[in-house]
């Protein structure tokens, strides 16, 4: 079996709107490939083309030109299929079932033993917080319910890959939290996670990798760290008190003052040393000396803006 | 084939819990109401009078239930996208489109079959004489919806509820005209003919199903032409549910 999970090679897709007259196009050549055992975050605006492709990698839709493989293989193949699982975006499930009886239909589907359906079905409706639920029709589950669900139905055939289309989606923070979890133990059973979301806080903790897509073409794609890493300015705020009015810094070193206290914004590591070497003279106290991180979410939203400018361009 | 009969299942159950079945119950109080209605204004076919209304009102509720349950069967999971989760799963969509019909087969065979141990069981209590040309009756009202559920899954697997009923509607009206039309476009130019000719092919001929005669009179037809009735039929449901296969294989599912 092939060592990528996932692979997409220069992907088009184009959607026909008021009856062929207008075309739009979902999928502009795109690349990504996602190793086994890893946690992919794909990311992208609404409309990047995130679903669009996820359908793909699902058989749901086709593409016009390109390839897509999961473990090496064609993904309209029931074979290949049977080693993904997957949670669409707002899914809607049978509401004339029971969540159990949705799960039973689903291990059904996947060809599963009735036996192992019942067990793993208990496990499953326990794990995802819907062990009192499980007797209930869904069309009175809450969206968070339902969300919990599709997750379970999603993992019941305990799949390699497991695809999940904003699986934040609805729930509140404590759901969130535990989704998260789930994800980082699927992991940690060595499966790979290939899952599309715009809270990104939730990437930055989980994600190996993510990739980021605009107007159906990857903008950036690698390890968050080292995406994080490359776009960091070295900025370092320092935190003063104690110093007397006189003491001035050349332009745009200096941001805030309150309470007596001033904050100094350095670029390099020769302005902080001279910096800290004149607050010291001054006999002033150093209250902070704290670098400045660009969070994940400044990094998309700058990628995403420096995108937009070179596609005007 | 497993999962084929589960995606039959689940339809028949979505049918149940729906109350479809409830119909069977509006069926017994019409057969009820005619039976009692007839019976007494007339004396001497009071069977005859059970077995034509009785065969009629289940032909008339076979085919409600074909139109109103088979032409959502597909298109309905499609606007409410809960087949997203149902197609990513390692099935074929010849299967789910096979699965949906036996469901929807399920539906009208159980419902059907109720409906006329119903009416045989009202002819039984007025001490009306069974005779085998009613199951022929009821065979013949079976192939017919048989068909025109098929024609429902096809029609559900490309286009909308309001469509598709009144395609299947249309193709009732056409397949029980359809002898008479043949012999008019015959007589009418070329053109026409051969138009009509093809329409006359591609229709199924609904007529040939209709045995509502051979059951009031008792009368049988051949081995032969019961066994060409019940291939034509059958042949006609496997021909639609290719095309239906073929058309919803080829679906994008945005």
């Amino acid at each position: 079996m092939s060592d990528l999970a996932i692979e997409l090679q220069n992907l088009e897709k184009q959607f026909t709107l008021n009856l062929g007259v207008r075309r739009r196009r979902a999928l502009d050549r795109l690349s990504l490939t996602v190793h086994r055992g890893e946690i992919y975050g794909f990311l992208g605006p609404n409309g990047a083309g995130k679903t669009t492709s996820i359908k793909i990698l699902t058989s749901l839709l086709r593409q016009d030109a390109g390839e897509a493989r999961v473990f090496g293989a064609d993904p309209a193949l029931e074979s290949t299929r049977r080693m993904l699982g997957f949670l669409p975006e707002s899914p809607v499930f049978y509401d004339h079932l029971t969540g159990r009886e949705f799960l039973r239909l689903c291990g059904r589907l996947c060809g599963m033993e009735t036996s192992l359906i019942r067990k793993r079905s208990g496990e499953l409706l326990e794990r995802v917080g819907l062990a009192q639920a499980g007797d209930l029709h869904v069309r009175r589950y809450s969206k968070g319910m339902n969300q919990r669900l599709g997750i379970a139905q999603a993992i019941l055939h305990d799949p390699e890959l497991v695809i999940l289309d904003e699986p934040m989606s609805g729930l509140d923070p404590m759901g969130r939290a535990d989704i998260r979890d789930l994800i980082v133990e699927l992991r940690r059973a060595g499966k790979t996670i290939f899952f599309s979301t715009h809270i990104i806080p939730d990437v930055e903790v989980i994600c190996d990798r993510i990739g980021l897509v605009n107007h159906g073409r990857m903008v950036a794609e690698g390890g968050v760290h080292a995406l994080l890493d490359a776009g960091q300015s070295k900025t370092t705020e320092v935190l003063v008190t104690g110093l007397p009015g006189s003491f001035t810094v050349a332009s745009g070193q200096e941001t805030t003052a309150a309470s007596g206290q001033r904050l100094f914004l350095v670029e390099s590591e020769d302005q902080l040393t001279q910096l800290l070497g004149r607050v010291m003279a001054e006999q002033a106290k150093i209250v902070s000396v704290t670098p400045r991180r660009e969070s994940l979410e400044d990094l998309v939203v700058r990628m995403l803006d420096q995108d937009r400018r070179e596609r005007a361009a | 084939m497993g999962y084929i009969l589960a995606i039959a299942g689940q339809t028949l159950t979505e049918a149940r819990r729906n109350r479809v079945f409830y119909s069977v119950f509006l069926f017994g109080l019409v057969v009820v109401l005619n039976s009692v209605i007839f019976t007494e204004v007339t004396v001497t076919t009071v069977d005859r009078v059970l077995k034509d209304t009785g065969l009629a009102a289940i032909n008339l509720f076979a085919l409600a239930l074909t139109v109103f349950t088979g032409v959502g069967i597909v298109n309905r999971e499609i606007d409410r996208k809960s087949i997203y989760t149902i197609l990513a799963k390692p099935i074929s969509r010849f299967g789910y489109i096979l699965g949906k019909y036996l469901g929807l087969l399920a539906i009208i065979v159980t419902t059907s079959t109720m409906m006329f141990v119903g009416l045989l069981v009202v002819m039984k209590g007025y001490k009306a004489p069974i005779h085998p040309g009613i199951f022929l009756g009821f065979l013949g009202i079976l192939l017919e919806v048989m068909v025109l559920g098929a024609v429902a899954v096809l029609c559900s697997s490309f286009t909308t509820s309001f469509v598709s009923a009144f395609i299947c509607v249309a193709i009732y009206v056409c397949g029980h005209m359809s002898t008479e039309f043949l012999r008019v476009v015959r007589k009418s130019t070329p053109v026409r003919r051969v138009a009509g000719e093809f329409l006359y092919y591609v229709l199924p001929n609904l007529d040939r199903f209709n045995f509502k005669y051979q059951a009031t009179y008792d009368l049988m037809i051949s081995e032969r032409a019961l066994v060409t009735v019940v291939v034509f039929g059958l042949a006609y449901v496997a021909a639609t549910l290719l095309a239906a296969v073929l058309v919803f294989s080829r679906r994008d599912f945005r």
